[in-house]
């Protein structure tokens, strides 16, 4: 069993679905957590100056998706088959893009400017791509985003969305009943409600 | 590969649209159902494919300059795959959109079915047709040189999408000089670990052609070479993949047939 140690700061954010991918999978890790004052020293330590980074016997790995992917391959947790690994990529990329879109209003220092930026963000951003993934999941009608089993696709959805939840509410997901279903899937499974009960609390 | 008689039906497929009542003819031939209509561009494809070539179309703007979609495009020549290179206007955009499983390009289609999201059209052309790397492990790292380019592609965008052309020039300015900079820095650093010059193991990679596309293509083309004065490595590569008989035959071929995207 290769050695994993996962860097990130002391967050979810980009680093939680590799934890909730390896949770799942039952994989052991070390769950490498910093500070912000440890990061100026720690930043010139990884292959592009970021993290996460994602150790694997002392070789490192960045970029989250790329991470994330990797242990989802390695993991039976990428898709049965070529194109249902690319499926399943498209839906990460898509969380990745969403939570791209938040950063500006995450980023804001106007309290006021704030509020307007994650409105404007939930109403026009998630709100038409909720709407868009309604339709798929509907469409393959397994209740998963790929093919008939769990992939780090229902993963991603779960973690950024359950994110949102917590920040904003339900009410973004009034006529997503397939979404809601979905997210609820993931957080029953008992290797994810394990580590969501025992991993660090954080903001975000 | 792009022989001298498919680059003449792509010339002719690269034109307005036109009234071509024989095509679907030829898809039924091929097993394609008949009578669909397609966008602006069409593919003549007088050399009747074999039939168990996946039939690939690629769906993006024609403008701006090549964009998210120039990687699987590399891809595919590079692989010498067949593929219908299709380019709308923006004008045929609200069209097209709701046809997308997510309202963006570009699109892949494969035997009619859609796939979205640049790099992973990208990453699933490349697996397929052996430029992924070699083993679990190289294609991580090759996913990872991508993710860096994506990340690069996200941060032109605001000094692109900035209308003020004074701020534009102070925005790209800083952009070059902090986030160029800082990343061809650390690529440098990586590169000198390779024994080839490539990113990734011993050979080509999509991480190759998706840095040729971003600093050469794209940084070279509009700035200069000057950035990349302290990065003889970096240079190497681009230079490298620029002179890949097959990235030079689509590249000369599309240049003369794109000038607008230059």
């Amino acid at each position: 069993m290769p050695v994993y140690k996962l860097h990130y700061f002391n967050l979810r954010g980009r680093a939680e679905l590799a934890r909730l991918i390896m949770s799942q999978a039952g994989v052991e890790f070390e769950d490498v957590r910093f500070e912000r004052t440890e990061w100026p020293a720690l930043k010139a330590t990884m292959p592009f100056g970021q993290v996460p980074v994602l150790e694997v016997d002392g070789q490192m790995l960045a970029q989250s998706n790329t991470i994330s992917r990797y242990l989802a391959r390695k993991h039976d947790l990428a898709g049965k088959d070529e194109w249902e690994q690319a499926l399943a990529d498209m839906y990460a990329d898509n969380i990745n893009d969403l939570m791209t879109g938040m950063r500006p209003a995450f980023l804001e220092k106007d309290a006021d400017k704030q509020k307007e930026l994650y409105e404007k963000f939930m109403t026009e951003t998630v709100g038409t791509h909720v709407a868009f993934i309604e339709k798929q999941l509907e469409k393959n009608g397994t209740g998963h985003l790929v093919g008939k089993e769990l992939t780090w696709a229902d993963l991603a959805y779960y973690g950024f969305f359950s994110f949102l939840v917590e920040k904003f509410g339900e009410e973004f997901l009034k006529d997503a009943s397939h979404l809601k279903s979905l997210i609820a899937l993931v957080e029953d499974l008992p290797n994810i409600k394990k580590w969501v009960e025992s991993r660090p609390k954080t903001e975000i | 590969m792009i022989n001298k008689q498919s680059a003449s039906n792509l010339i002719i497929l690269l034109s307005p649209r036109s009234k071509t009542p024989w095509r679907s003819g030829f898809n039924r031939l091929k097993g394609q159902k008949a009578g669909r209509s397609r966008h602006t561009i069409r593919i003549l494809q007088t050399d009747l494919h074999c039939s168990n070539m996946p039939v690939y179309k690629l769906r993006y703007f024609n403008n701006p300059r090549r964009g998210r979609a120039e990687l699987a495009r590399l891809i595919l020549h590079q692989a010498g795959v067949e593929f219908e290179d299709i380019r709308f206007p923006h004008s045929e955009w609200p069209a097209i959109k709701p046809s997308t499983p997510f309202g963006q390009v570009p699109v892949l289609e494969v035997d009619g079915q859609v796939l979205a999201q640049s790099n992973t059209i990208a990453r699933y052309l490349a697996r397929k047709y052996g430029l992924a790397g070699k083993n679990d492990w190289e294609q991580a790292l090759a996913d990872m040189y991508a993710d860096n380019i994506n990340d690069l592609l996200n941060a032109a965008v605001p000094p692109f999408m900035e209308k003020d052309p004074v701020k534009q020039k102070e925005m790209y300015e800083k952009f070059m000089a902090e986030t160029i900079a800082n990343h061809v820095v650390l690529i440098e650093k990586q590169l000198k670990k390779s024994n080839t010059g490539y990113l990734v193991g011993n050979d080509l990679t999509w991480a190759d052609l998706a840095y040729y596309a971003y600093f050469s293509d794209f940084l070279e083309v509009k700035f200069g070479s000057a950035f990349l004065k302290d990065a003889p490595l970096l240079k190497a590569l681009i230079d490298r993949v620029k002179a890949l008989p097959n990235i030079k035959k689509w590249t000369e071929f599309r240049n003369s047939k794109y000038p607008e995207e230059n």
